[in-house]
């Protein structure tokens, strides 16, 4: 909580948070994946209000009152615990999906577990450049799998009609601010919204979007139609090599799925053990004054 | 010693009981030259150490004052001393010393000393004249178009070879000394006003916090640089015998550790990127490194989660094209072990013929290799112990980890844990030993720069050194150093 981040680093561990939820959202069953992508878009709108009223508020962290502060310390560790498991939970569901031979899920949820939380013991400098490291590798991975699979993509995919328009958009607004699972308040209770500021809040919206883009697009371009009908319908980018040495990627995408759940789940411990230590500290400056 | 002298660090006034103490504390030794004169009636001892201080410049340096002292009238040692002194000595690295201890370090570091009797101070004068290998070529370090020379054990040797090559006045050496017994003389280098001013303090502070009883190579000091992290595969500094490759570095702000009785320099800091080039880059058409380096970067994917990938690949079969996977099945079959077991056993060998080869003499290690390669490998396959797609798979990564002699040690460990991760745990277990060695890699920040850098965090200016590789030409308009920032010589 001492610890301040620049701003970059900031907005790269709020991207952590939501960079699972985004790969995620593409198993949401739709007609049109452009409208469920608006829909997503619309949902980052309350989100940047929400982000800067936090900004604004919470300029000055230590002017925030205590009974406040206890407040927000122990909903962020209820908050930000329960989601930590439900990130290993969802991964170990989806590793179940992926894998041609499941190892079981107590040694994934054992595994997960300890990753996220050998992470968030570090510094949170050093989350940060680990969750760049990570955001890094998932995005090389989707720009080759785009550029591997553009033979099979058709501009006439990316078609915006659907049965229901209203219901895509609306389904797409509900996934959008799902995947915020938490951002806004994770720069309040880790004490960054002051060094975000309003231009940061901003900037880390636009990343959410260029983020939501990179992944839908080239996957729409490709799946079309079979969106609906597939349950991942990521892993038909790989075809691009189909027949030549692999035959589908399943794999790569559980890797990449794995190493941005264990980010997000050590993002948000880190989150729970700040609000843990503040609680402490607060608790320690009472005793000495006593 | 310096126990022993805790009470009386003086240097005893009369030269007969400086004599004795002399002897006493060096236990009798038999390198210890004690040559006595007489000048008008006083006693002067001549004291050296056999082998550090040469006869040949002592005798160059001393006998001719010695012979003027004759001629002298001299009331006292102390007259004597600073006549010889101030008048007389020649000798560019003298000095007068006063405390016993001091007399005694500089003796054994090749110095030549003068007691006088009646006189509480004496005269050390450099006349240091150990044998020295000469200057060879780098081996470690080699270069086909680069500078030829490589440090030797001398620091003093080693700090002239970087000296010549940069010829400027904020050129800096610091000489320090570790060790309790050996009394190793070290030396900090860097450029004053591009090296981090905070991070050559920490620096200093922590080669003044060493305890140890002997400092003999660059291995004794490097865990007390790299004080932060004890835990981490990977070193934030790295060690070269090259001269020119210490320039470079002090010229990009870093700062090199010389340590006497080593062919080899510490530098620090160091970044990972750093680990896939090599001097020779610098000699070639940028297009040509810049292809060099994504091979390297190819050979260090290969070289590390390949095998990994493999192992992984049994709890992923559907990955394989159909055909290839019949392929892969049916040499499978033939053998005995489980396809995870298979890869640790094969590249466990690797790695011990690998040990072999280097501690061998040359004309052995071609011989163990032969016996690796040829009757073990094949033996294995036809045993059923191994697989032969497995041979293919070690002779790629073993190929590939030697592309990159900087990072070797590490890559064999990291490869032996992916392909554990891999075998026990599939995809989930090899993401999260990858995101173990990120965080890992990610949490290195020594000395005011980061392990990461210039990719996380990025630094527009130095990131395309990783991608491909500048011109020379570039190089006279961007002045980077590391931990970001440019520097400014006019300034």
């Amino acid at each position: 909580m001492t610890t301040r981040l620049s701003e970059k680093n900031s907005i790269v561990l709020m991207l952590s948070l939501c960079i699972v939820p985004v790969c995620i959202m593409m198993t949401v069953r739709c007609d049109s994946l452009m409208l469920l992508l608006a829909g997503a878009g619309i949902a980052l709108i309350p989100e940047l209000i929400i982000l800067l009223i936090f900004v604004l508020l919470f300029k000055r962290e230590k002017a925030s009152p205590t009974l406040i502060r206890k407040a927000r310390d122990i909903a962020a560790i209820w908050v930000f615990g329960l989601q930590s498991v439900l990130t290993v939970l969802k991964l170990t569901e989806i590793s179940r999906e992926y894998s041609g031979v499941f190892i079981g899920k107590a040694l994934t949820v054992v595994l997960l577990t300890l990753t996220a939380l050998y992470i968030s013991l570090l510094t949170p400098q050093a989350i940060a450049r680990t969750a760049s490291g990570i955001i890094l590798i998932t995005g090389a991975v989707y720009i080759m799998i785009a550029a591997g699979a553009v033979k099979n993509a058709d501009i006439t995919n990316l078609n915006i009609a659907s049965a229901d328009p209203g219901g895509d958009i609306i389904k797409g607004m509900i996934a959008g601010a799902m995947i915020s699972e938490g951002t806004a308040f994770y720069i309040l209770v880790t004490g960054r919204s002051s060094k975000l500021g309003t231009g940061g809040a901003a900037r880390f919206i636009i990343y959410r979007l260029v983020l939501m883009l990179t992944v839908f697009i080239p996957t729409a371009a490709v799946t079309g139609d079979r969106a609906k009908s597939a349950k991942l319908p990521v892993y038909e980018l790989s075809t691009f090599s189909k027949g030549i040495l692999t035959e589908r990627f399943d794999g790569l995408f559980m890797m990449i799925f794995t190493l941005c759940a264990v980010i997000k789940a050590g993002t948000e411990l880190y989150a729970v053990r700040a609000a843990v230590a503040d609680l402490a500290a607060e608790r320690a400056g009472k005793d000495e004054k006593a | 010693m310096a126990e022993n002298n805790k009470n009386d660090n003086g240097i005893p006034p009369f030269a007969k009981s400086a004599e004795e103490r002399l002897r006493k504390e060096a236990g009798d030794s038999v390198d210890l030259n004690i040559s006595k004169l007489d000048i008008n009636g006083r006693e002067l001892l001549i004291v050296s150490v056999e082998g550090m201080a040469g006869s040949l410049l002592i005798n160059e340096l001393i006998a001719e004052p010695v012979e003027v002292l004759h001629t002298l009238e001299l009331s006292s040692g102390d007259e004597l001393i600073d006549t010889f002194f101030y008048k007389l000595l020649t000798a560019s690295q003298k000095e007068i010393i006063t405390r016993f201890d001091d007399m005694l370090s500089r003796l054994y570091s090749g110095f030549a000393v003068i007691i006088a009797d009646g006189s509480s101070r004496c005269i050390a004068v450099g006349a240091q004249g150990y044998v020295t290998r000469g200057i060879s070529s780098p081996v470690a370090d080699q270069t086909v178009y680069g500078p030829q020379e490589a440090f030797n054990e001398s620091i003093r040797i080693s700090i002239s070879m970087i000296r010549r090559r940069l010829k400027t006045p904020k050129l800096c050496f610091e000489q320090l000394s570790a060790g309790e017994l050996s009394g190793t003389d070290i030396c900090i280098a860097y450029i004053k006003g591009r090296a981090n001013e905070r991070s050559l303090s920490r620096l200093r502070a922590r080669l003044s916090g060493i305890k140890l009883d002997t400092v003999l190579s660059c291995g004794y000091i490097r865990p007390f640089i790299e004080k932060d992290y004890p835990l981490t595969l990977f070193s934030p500094s790295r060690l070269t015998e090259r001269p020119d490759t210490v320039c470079a570095a002090l010229n990009e702000g870093r700062m090199a550790v010389l340590v006497d009785g080593t062919p080899f320099c510490i530098i620090i800091p160091t970044l990972f990127s750093e680990s896939f080039t090599t001097p020779d880059d610098m000699n070639a058409k940028p297009i040509y490194v810049s292809f060099i380096k994504w091979l390297k970067y190819l050979a260090f994917f290969l070289a590390t989660l390949f095998p990994g990938l493999y192992a992984a690949a049994v709890f992923e079969p559907e990955g394989f094209a159909f055909k290839l996977l019949l392929n892969l099945y049916s040499a499978e079959e033939s053998s005995q072990f489980p396809l995870g077991v298979e890869i640790i056993i094969i590249t466990v060998l690797l790695e011990i013929l690998r040990e072999a080869g280097i501690r061998l003499p040359r004309s052995v290690g071609s011989a163990v290799s032969i016996v690796g390669g040829l009757i073990i490998g094949d033996a294995a396959v036809k045993c059923g112990i191994i697989s032969a797609p497995l041979l293919i798979l070690v002779g790629l990564t073993a190929t590939a980890s030697f592309v990159i002699p900087e990072i070797n040690a590490q890559t064999s460990v990291i490869r032996i844990l992916f392909i554990i991760s891999g075998a026990l745990a599939g995809m989930t277990g090899l993401a999260c030993a990858l995101a173990l060695l990120c965080a890992n890699i990610c949490a290195m920040d020594e000395l005011s720069s980061f392990y990461t850098e210039p990719v996380i965090p990025l630094d527009r200016d130095r990131i395309k050194d990783v991608l491909w590789k500048r011109s020379m030409r570039s190089l006279e308009r961007i002045k980077t150093i590391i931990g970001g920032g440019r520097y400014d010589d006019k300034a």
